[in-house]
């Protein structure tokens, strides 16, 4: 790979240090007219965790893709231990020492641990597997992580998820691996589980292997790495030694802003109650959410993924079955969750799964924007079209949705523009009880500020606002007040001032 | 800000400008050229040409897709909205045998017989639409089971026998022999007119059968259907993404059924138009592979089987593609075999094709970039952030 883009760079990037074992030079990356990485540069050296912090969409999972082969950049340079690294596919990369570890994981749950462990690697002899080389080989990487615990034997599908965790670190060990790259790795985990992957993390760095750990938990990155980069709309915004860097430097680095001007604040006064769930329990989850919604305010539900937050507003509104409990909505009963019935009666949601479920996104902005109002666009089965592009472009100015005309598909947008419209349905459908999962998930910085003015606006103007999101600081920033949830239930609601992150999380996993 | 904002809408707008003109007209324009090209193709063979590119040819022509372009509307409400429907040629068999049948045994009139045979195509779609919402079981299978059913019932009520409406004593009438004819003559008043061009140009169209007329009209109300109805808006939503449709409150299970049944009752005027091409003839064989003819055409003409695209003009020109090569194949001498296989690898083309113009569609962009990056001024785009 040349170096295309050719501008001047600062010095300190331009040559690899003795004991830098990865370095990436400029690397850029676009997808049709959007740009994912502009110039990145990272440098993580041998024995050193070097941590590589972003916000959702900052450009963190093109990078590793780059890393692993499954992209190639469009311009920039890669170097392994001095060597230029040009991996062609996943397997090249594997072959050079790269190793990956996704947040989902790559385990054959039929085969063995010692099957997965070595798949892809096999050691054989006339076509036979060398069963006695093989067990040797995971049982040693297993004991060097530390987990010599774990059979060979075992069926991986049937182990725990932090044992399968370990498969894929043992296999990054047995084929050699020079560079161990994590994803998000705590983002499943629970907190003992966590402390025993950092054990692990630690073993490989004092093995003399390049770590690089991708998060965006501020703590946890702190705790575990000596260095980091951190990335921001496909750049990298800033680089260092983790013992110079304070939180609030990380944090503005990852925002490109203070804090404080992330979450712009209407005034706005919470008034009676006007939803209460008493018991609400679905097939799984939630198993019997108790929960007071305040017209006019924004309440805020945290939780660690699977205590059933997302569940709890899909069966509200009546997209998953309710098996339990009742839901009074304005002090009178409000039946049994059916979305059409829901919407009639007020109700707004917003999926998790924007692309999946959120939005048809082949299909227009238009037809996106008044799906769920269009019978109001409509008389005796006919659409008035006229009415619906009226009502999409003034969504569209007053979102500052950026598009060439309502007609484009919405995959055509970029991720916060597709988030807009998305929101936008449920102020054009004019909901009073907005259900948000994930809100922000995976969209720009400046998208995110506009989501949450919107929402104080929204609370301002009486609607009410009940939002699950997995970004504390957001939760802290944005709500009124917040729920835990554990397990299904609700186990703890404070006004949003008597949280704290530590304090959310504690609640959370029950520690 | 303000000057990035406007970079962004300019660069925007010269994309997207040609992104819409690839994808609006390349949807239905790329089989329009195939069908063009086709049939210049007939037209320039000796062996077939004089002969093909006639006038009364193309009132064949056109008879030849009435019963085909009718199912396949239906097929593509049903591609439309995410579903298939394999029983449509059997379900066309059991009109016909049920056609003969309401006069013969139950001793209805004609024409009550025929508003029956289209009821049943209806009610031959509601079982469907009931069986797929109300088993949850995917329609390729529910539709494989009533394209055996069907066929079955229409085998067991005309006896496994050919059946015949009219006989000596009954004799076929007049208007029902002229519903697909190919050699109809204009009207005296018109015949005498002739001579001039408008005149000639009427005579010919009054010499198109009104099986035709019935085509292109159930082909505007069904397009109207599609564009601008609530139903056809649903169609789409539900085709595109069940669960958003969900999401906004579209009750699917109804949208479905409904979607069924209405293809059921386009399969019953197949059904009357079979049963008026063969002169009232109710036959338990016929029909055969007429649900794969319907389903190519409608993926020939730009809909995908994984639903939420499709558009009655594309179906269309897919029905005349395939009626056209075998009409032209007939003419050109070119054997049965041939034909299908001709058939066979146009679909295949025709989605490659397709797919190639969805994938491709960014390649002009990217290669500007490149460009523009490779001069070292990097293009002042900043689309937002990576794709997630």
């Amino acid at each position: 790979m040349t170096n295309l883009g050719e501008r001047p760079k600062p010095d300190h990037m331009s040559g690899a240090q003795t004991d830098a074992r990865l370095v990436m030079q400029d690397v850029a990356k676009s997808f049709g007219p959007v740009r994912a990485l502009d110039s990145v540069a990272l440098t993580a050296r041998a024995g050193e965790v070097h941590a590589l912090i972003g916000e959702n969409g900052a450009g963190k999972s093109t990078l590793m893709k780059i890393l692993s082969g499954a992209y190639r950049p469009d311009a920039g340079a890669m170097f392994l231990d001095g060597q230029p690294y040009e991996p062609r596919d996943p397997r090249e990369a594997r072959r050079s020492g790269v190793a990956m570890i996704y947040q989902e994981l790559a385990i054959a749950p039929h085969l063995t641990v010692e099957a997965n462990v070595m798949l892809g690697g096999e050691r054989t002899v006339g076509g036979l597997i060398r069963h006695r080389e093989h067990r040797r080989r995971v049982a040693e990487a297993l004991e060097l992580l530390g987990h010599a615990e774990i059979s060979p034997d075992a069926v991986a599908g049937r182990l725990p998820l932090p044992a399968r965790q370990l498969i894929e670190v043992a296999r990054a060990l047995v084929s050699d691996a020079r560079v161990v790259v994590f994803d998000e790795p705590t983002a499943v985990l629970g907190e003992a589980d966590v402390a025993r992957l950092f054990t692990v993390i630690e073993r490989l760095r004092s093995r003399g292997l390049a770590v690089l750990y991708i998060s965006h938990f501020l703590e946890e990155v702190r705790q575990v790495a000596q260095s980091y980069t951190v990335l921001r709309d496909g750049r990298t915004a800033a680089t260092g030694r983790m013992s110079d860097a304070a939180v609030g430097d990380l944090v503005a680095a990852m925002l490109g802003r203070p804090l404080g001007e992330m979450f712009p604040r209407t005034p706005h006064s919470p008034g009676p109650p006007i939803l209460e769930l008493t018991g609400l329990a679905g097939q799984h989850q939630p198993r019997g959410v108790n929960l007071v919604v305040h017209r006019g305010e924004i309440l805020g539900v945290a939780g660690l993924v699977g205590a059933g937050r997302t569940e709890t507003l899909r069966v509200l509104f009546g997209l998953d079955r309710q098996t339990q409990g009742m839901v009074v909505l304005r002090g009178a009963a409000g039946g049994w969750g059916d979305p059409p019935r829901r919407i009639a009666q007020g109700f707004g949601m917003l999926s998790e799964d924007r692309q999946g479920e959120g939005l048809a996104v082949r299909r227009s902005i238009e037809e996106n924007l008044t799906l769920s109002a269009v019978s109001r666009h409509s008389r005796l089965g006919w659409i008035r079209l006229r009415s619906c592009w009226d009502a999409t472009r003034r969504w569209t100015e007053a979102l500052q949705i950026r598009s060439r005309d309502p007609g484009q598909p919405v995959e055509a947008l970029s991720g916060g523009n597709q988030q807009k419209v998305a929101l936008g349905r449920l102020l054009e459908q004019n909901a009073e009880i907005i259900l948000l999962d994930e809100p922000t998930r995976g969209i720009d910085v400046g998208s995110k500020v506009e989501i949450y003015r919107l929402m104080g606006e929204l609370a301002a103007r009486g609607k009410t606002i009940l939002m699950v999101s997995s970004y504390l600081p957001e939760l802290l920033g944005v709500c009124d007040r917040i729920a835990v949830m554990r397990r299904g239930v609700v186990v703890e609601v404070r006004p949003a001032d008597q949280w704290t992150e530590h304090a959310l999380l504690q609640a959370a996993t029950g520690g | 800000m303000v000057q990035k904002g406007l970079v962004v809408m300019a660069n925007g707008v010269a994309r997207s400008v040609w992104a819409a003109w690839v994808g609006r007209l390349g949807a239905v324009l790329g089989p329009f050229l195939g069908l063009v090209l086709i049939c210049a193709l007939f037209a320039m063979l000796p062996a077939s040409g004089p002969r093909f590119v006639s006038a009364d040819n193309w009132r064949l022509i056109a008879v030849q897709t009435v019963i085909l372009g009718t199912v396949a509307l239906g097929a593509t409400l049903v591609i439309v909205a995410g579903g298939i429907d394999l029983s449509v040629g059997s379900a066309v068999a059991l009109i016909t045998v049920g056609i003969v049948q309401f006069q013969r045994q139950l001793g209805w009139s004609l024409p009550l017989a025929l508003v029956g045979g289209v009821a049943l195509g209806g009610l031959c779609g509601l079982a469907n639409g009931l069986l797929v919402t109300g088993l949850r079981v995917v329609p390729f299978i529910i539709t494989l089971g009533t394209l055996k059913v069907f066929r079955g019932l229409a085998k067991w009520w005309a006896g496994n026998l050919s059946i015949y409406a009219f006989d000596r004593s009954r004799p076929e009438p007049e208007w029902l022999k002229r519903t697909l004819s190919v050699n109809l003559r204009p009207p005296a008043w018109l015949a005498e007119s002739a001579r001039d061009p408008i005149g000639a140009v009427l005579a010919e169209l009054t010499r198109v059968a009104p099986g035709v007329w019935s085509l292109l009209g159930l082909s505007l109300l069904v397009a109207l259907l599609l564009r601008y109805s609530l139903l056809g808006r649903y169609l789409y939503a539900v085709g595109s993404n069940e669960a958003t449709a969900r999401l906004c409150g579209v009750r699917v299970e109804r949208v479905k059924l409904a979607v069924y049944a209405l293809a059921g009752l386009l399969t019953g005027v197949a059904g009357v138009m079979q049963f008026a091409y063969f002169h009232g003839t109710g036959d338990p064989t016929s029909g055969e592979g007429l649900e794969l003819k319907a389903i190519a055409s409608v993926v020939i003409g730009g809909g995908s089987l994984s639903g939420g695209e499709g558009t009655v003009l594309g179906t269309l020109v897919g029905c005349l593609i395939i009626q056209v090569l075998e009409n032209g194949c007939t003419h050109a001498g070119i054997p049965n075999a041939i034909q299908d296989i001709l058939i066979g690898a146009i679909i295949i083309v025709a989605v490659a094709i397709d797919q190639i113009r969805r994938r491709g569609l960014h390649g002009p962009t990217r290669w500007f970039l490149t460009i523009a990056t490779r001069l070292g001024r990097r293009p002042p785009v900043r689309g937002g952030e990576a794709g997630s």
